[in-house]
């Protein structure tokens, strides 16, 4: 994740960065507005941090600015020293999604942004069902259903699960599917992958009868078929 | 919209109510955390405004109870005495969305409500049309399309249709449709909501084979959701 500061204090601007990137985030320090403008509209950024007093436009003016261009959609948090109610209003009806102030606390920081992120990626899960044929997948409360009866799934076998149904007819080497699944690739020597197919063939009892057959191909991966309901594929 | 509010201090909580209702939200007050929660598992809320300490359960174990029994997505918006560095973290970590220290100042109070219901979706434009699949609701002229099709309907189906699509992915409660649709103060029936919602599924043509489809929850209410069918599949 890319993080935009405006911060015109050296030194505070120096620790707000270090701790962004201890822990992880990529992160662009800008002195004045024009600079953050000039860059916002080329760099995608996904959380900007802002200062209110600066010296050429103000924070405010910022915000405005970033919320006038229909691309940019991402939460903004201001960090000021402005303390009065009036202000942290002015912000947040202006479109902030939250209002720090300063000093501010590395952990509550971190929160926060992790906080606002959050949202924004739980939003934008869009599809609550996936239909193929007798069997319902339901992302958001990871539930399985075959013919409408409830089916049993680890978080890991759900994910594995509509990945594969996601790819039906498609070779999958093993490779891919550890990287889609696992977020990294599983060793070659390892059962993790086989151990998992096997289960999920018995849970969600993938077998001809509920019209798809789960296929190991010899040193190259898996696919999952659809069969027809006189048993040919 | 529809906020619970849980402080068990009978006047702070009274003028929460008043600072939130003034601004057009409707407020329902609980004192204890097994009184919001035995609410909460029947019926559905556009935001949570939670106390840490109260009577039973505390505040951080309502938060956890919605995010991970109840598997809920609604904003929680923390206003507690506690002001340190280690409990805003830990109420945030748990799945809070803001977190404000007491004394909470009015305006400030309303503007992290509109910010929130604004992050979350919940709070979307009055003008703006709302396209999902086939459908396109029209705010202006107060106009459900279908494939371009303008829908007959009365006024309450138009409200009910853009509550539910409002609401899209979310479970919403009779109570919660009812005080939306209807008002507070209304003594609407649940069978009257049951009559409008099957009126809008049929002329909506709610489906499957619409991509959008309205289920209704045992002994809670509805959750109208997105649903892909694979058509590819279906050979």
């Amino acid at each position: 994740m890319l993080i935009a500061i405006l911060e015109d204090d050296a030194a505070i601007g120096a620790v707000t960065k270090k701790w962004l990137e201890d822990a992880k985030y990529r992160v662009s320090l800008f002195d004045t507005g024009a600079k953050l403008l000039r860059h916002a509209a080329l760099d995608a950024f996904d959380v900007f941090l802002l200062d209110w007093v600066l010296p050429d436009i103000s924070g405010l003016e910022v915000l405005k600015l970033l919320k006038a261009q229909p691309n940019i959609q991402a939460p903004i948090l201001f960090v000021t020293v402005r303390d009065s109610e009036i202000d942290v209003v002015r912000a947040l009806d202006a479109g902030a999604d939250d209002y720090l102030l300063k000093p501010v606390r590395r952990q509550e920081l971190l929160a926060r942004i992790n906080a606002v992120t959050r949202r924004l990626n739980r939003a934008a899960v869009g599809v609550d069902e996936e239909i193929f044929g007798t069997y319902r997948f339901v992302p958001s409360g990871r539930q399985v259903y075959c013919d409408n009866k409830s089916l049993e799934l680890t978080a890991k076998e759900f994910e594995l699960g509509l990945f594969l149904f996601k790819n039906v007819g498609k070779l999958l080497s093993r490779e891919l599917i550890s990287n889609a699944v696992w977020g990294h690739p599983v060793s070659e020597l390892s059962r993790t992958i086989d151990t998992h197919m096997s289960r999920i063939r018995k849970k969600l009892e993938i077998s001809p009868e509920n019209g798809f057959r789960l296929q190991p191909v010899y040193s190259a991966g898996y696919r999952l078929e659809r069969v027809n309901e006189d048993g040919n594929e | 919209m529809r906020i619970a509010v849980l402080e068990d201090d009978v006047v702070v909580g009274t003028a929460m109510q008043h600072w939130l209702e003034a601004a057009g939200h409707t407020v329902h007050n609980f004192v204890s955390g097994k009184a919001i929660v035995r609410e909460a598992a029947r019926e559905s809320f556009d935001l949570f405004m939670l106390d840490w300490h109260v009577p039973d359960l505390s505040g951080e174990e309502v938060l956890r109870w919605l995010r991970e029994k109840q598997q809920s997505t609604v904003p929680v918006l923390f206003a507690t005495s506690r002001d340190s560095e280690a409990d805003i973290v830990a109420a945030l970590h748990a799945g809070a969305d803001d977190y404000m220290v007491k004394p909470v100042r009015r305006l400030e109070l309303l503007a992290r409500v509109e910010a929130l219901l604004r992050r979350t979706r919940v709070k979307q434009s009055e003008v703006e049309p709302i396209v999902i699949g086939p459908y396109t609701i029209n705010l202006v002229d107060r106009v459900v399309s279908l494939d371009g099709q303008a829908i007959e309907m009365t006024d309450k189906e138009f409200d009910l249709t853009l509550f539910l699509f409002r609401n899209i992915g979310q479970l919403t409660s009779r109570g919660h449709i009812t005080e939306s649709v209807w008002g507070r103060s209304s003594d609407v029936q649940s069978r009257t909501v049951d009559t409008h919602v099957s009126r809008v599924r049929k002329k909506l043509e709610l489906g499957a084979a619409r991509g959008v489809r309205l289920t209704p929850v045992y002994n809670f209410g509805y959750r109208l959701e997105r649903v892909n069918v694979r058509d590819e599949l279906s050979v």
